[in-house]
């Protein structure tokens, strides 16, 4: 008896020492703490080249899209949209082609040949406030950081990202006549229709003079 | 044979420690079907309601219920959670004084076993709280600037009345706001100070600065009850017809005075919603589920004049 206590006590004593200095974690969770200790404009830039640019090639054809949501908006929704939480608005990232019709202040006018008709687009160029390109993705979520402030600035951030790379030169460049290749975000709100002409946010832009 | 023995003995022994020594949920002793409900302040008829709607739904789900008044006060707030972390109640529906000073309470919490669903307001801590259910004040702020710019015709000046400091939904409304309206520099904030979400501080603060500022043609508060106060200061200097309000919550009074055309707009929180969904959560949890969103935001809706007869007080008819 006196050698099994003998030996059980140092085997239990050797067993909770393993047990406390020995933890799993997910390499996700680790990998998303380390990236959410970086600043919102850090993260920003982290995310807009390592997530957001390869997530365009994922970018529905802005007719197809349009004509299914048409025939089957519930079926859109499913598919394509991503959400934030209860209530929030759906955003949709769509691509498209077509000719510059006009060159206003805050918008391009485009419009995409689609069967034997034409669908008309806007190209926002005015400043944007909104969430679609934090959003659409459906990669970051507001539990991914302490403080919902920085979930917020990496919104505004991106969206700077956008203004200073897309939007500017867009502006600078378009011009009425002008073939332009575009993939964008779209935004709808809670209990709104996907409309029949689109109103989008460009995040990629390739100007064919 | 004996060596065997002594071994299977050994086994057993180290194998039970081990599975007593680790934190099995299975293993937890059920506690008592009781909710506590810890609010911010009962001195306010929108925390009064959200505190009230959640009771009511975990009385729905079959629970005993009681609300905890923090007076907006931290030390206050740690009593509460004393008090029920030694009465047995299995779930807290919480709506912290602070994002900061309240993340000791909702450790001592953990630390007893009790989850903790943040509502409406977060603290500043991941892996804490079971699960938050937040306003998303920021985006609805952002909304409310783009139609008081549309409102103001991009130029004017304008005072911001601010909410409780130590509060991230004061920041959150007040960066949102500003994310936008900082953008149009024809239109110039001439004052900016807190009026802890209190009507009365509202009036006063709202007094004090159209002495200072009396040609301002805006306002915008970080919730309806400084609203209400604005609105009456301006009402009194005989200028409620030409300096618009713009508050935050969706309350009961502020949804009559846009009807009325006084005040200019809100942002409607869904109390009721958030509330309930926390209610929910918690039963979820009482009954064994353990995966929860870290933090869900809960849409804010502009309402205006155009579109009021949605909306009542709290919430969408």
């Amino acid at each position: 008896m006196k050698k099994v206590i003998k030996y059980i006590v140092p085997i239990v004593v050797a067993g909770l020492l393993l047990y406390n200095s020995v933890y799993f974690k997910k390499l996700d969770a680790k990998k998303a703490a380390i990236e959410n200790e970086l600043s919102p404009n850090a993260f920003a830039q982290k995310f807009w080249a390592e997530k957001f640019v390869p997530y365009m090639d994922s970018a529905v054809e802005i007719s197809s899209f349009l004509k299914m949501a048409k025939e089957n908006p519930e079926e859109v929704f499913r598919r394509y949209s991503k959400t934030q939480g209860i209530g929030n608005a759906s955003f949709f990232l769509v691509k498209g082609e077509g000719i510059i019709k006009a060159v206003n202040e805050d918008e391009v006018l485009v419009a995409v040949r689609s069967g034997t008709g034409e669908i008309k687009v806007k190209l926002n160029t005015g400043i944007y406030f909104g969430n679609a390109v934090r959003d659409v993705t459906g990669k970051i979520s507001m539990g991914d950081f302490s403080n919902t402030m920085d979930f917020n600035s990496v919104s505004t951030e991106l969206n700077k990202i956008v203004h200073m790379q897309v939007i500017t030169p867009l502006k600078a460049k378009a011009t009425k006549g002008a073939m332009v290749q575009f993939i964008g975000c779209i935004e709808i709100g809670q209990e709104q229709m996907i409309p029949e002409y689109a109103n989008i946010l460009p995040v990629k832009i390739n100007i064919i003079q | 044979m004996k060596k065997l023995s002594t071994l299977s003995i050994l086994v057993l022994l180290v194998s039970l420690f081990l599975f007593s020594a680790c934190n099995n949920s299975g293993g937890e002793k059920k506690k008592a079907k009781k909710m506590a409900i810890v609010v911010s302040t009962l001195n306010n008829p929108w925390f009064v309601f959200l505190a009230e709607t959640a009771a009511a739904k975990a009385k729905a789900l079959g629970y005993e219920t009681k609300i905890f008044d923090s007076q907006n006060n931290t030390a206050t707030e740690t009593d509460n959670f004393e008090n029920i972390l030694v009465a047995d109640y299995c779930a807290i529906l919480f709506n912290p004084t602070d994002a900061d000073g309240s993340v000791a309470n909702v450790k001592k919490a953990k630390e007893a076993g009790v989850p903790v669903f943040c509502i409406d307001r977060e603290i500043n801590a991941k892996g804490i709280a079971t699960s938050q259910i937040l306003s998303d004040g920021y985006s609805g702020s952002v909304d409310i600037a783009k139609y008081f710019v549309e409102v103001m015709n991009k130029k004017g000046t304008y005072v911001e009345l601010l909410g409780i400091t130590g509060d991230n939904n004061t920041r959150a409304r007040s960066t949102g706001f500003h994310s936008v309206v900082d953008n149009y520099p024809d239109l110039k904030m001439v004052a900016r100070q807190s009026a802890d979400f209190d009507r009365n501080k509202g009036m006063e603060v709202m007094e004090s600065m159209l002495q200072a500022h009396p040609d301002i043609t805006g306002v915008f508060c970080g919730n309806d009850a400084m609203a209400m106060g604005a609105y009456q200061a301006l009402v009194g200097a005989g200028k409620d017809k030409v300096v618009k309000v713009f508050g935050f919550d969706g309350a009961d009074d502020a949804i009559k005075s846009i009807k009325e055309n006084k005040l200019a707009a809100t942002g409607m929180q869904f109390p009721k919603i958030m509330a309930e969904k926390a209610a929910e959560f918690a039963d979820q949890y009482y009954n064994g589920k353990r995966d929860f969103p870290e933090k869900i935001p809960v849409a804010v809706e502009l309402v205006t004049a155009k579109n009021v007869d949605n909306y009542m007080g709290y919430g969408k008819k």
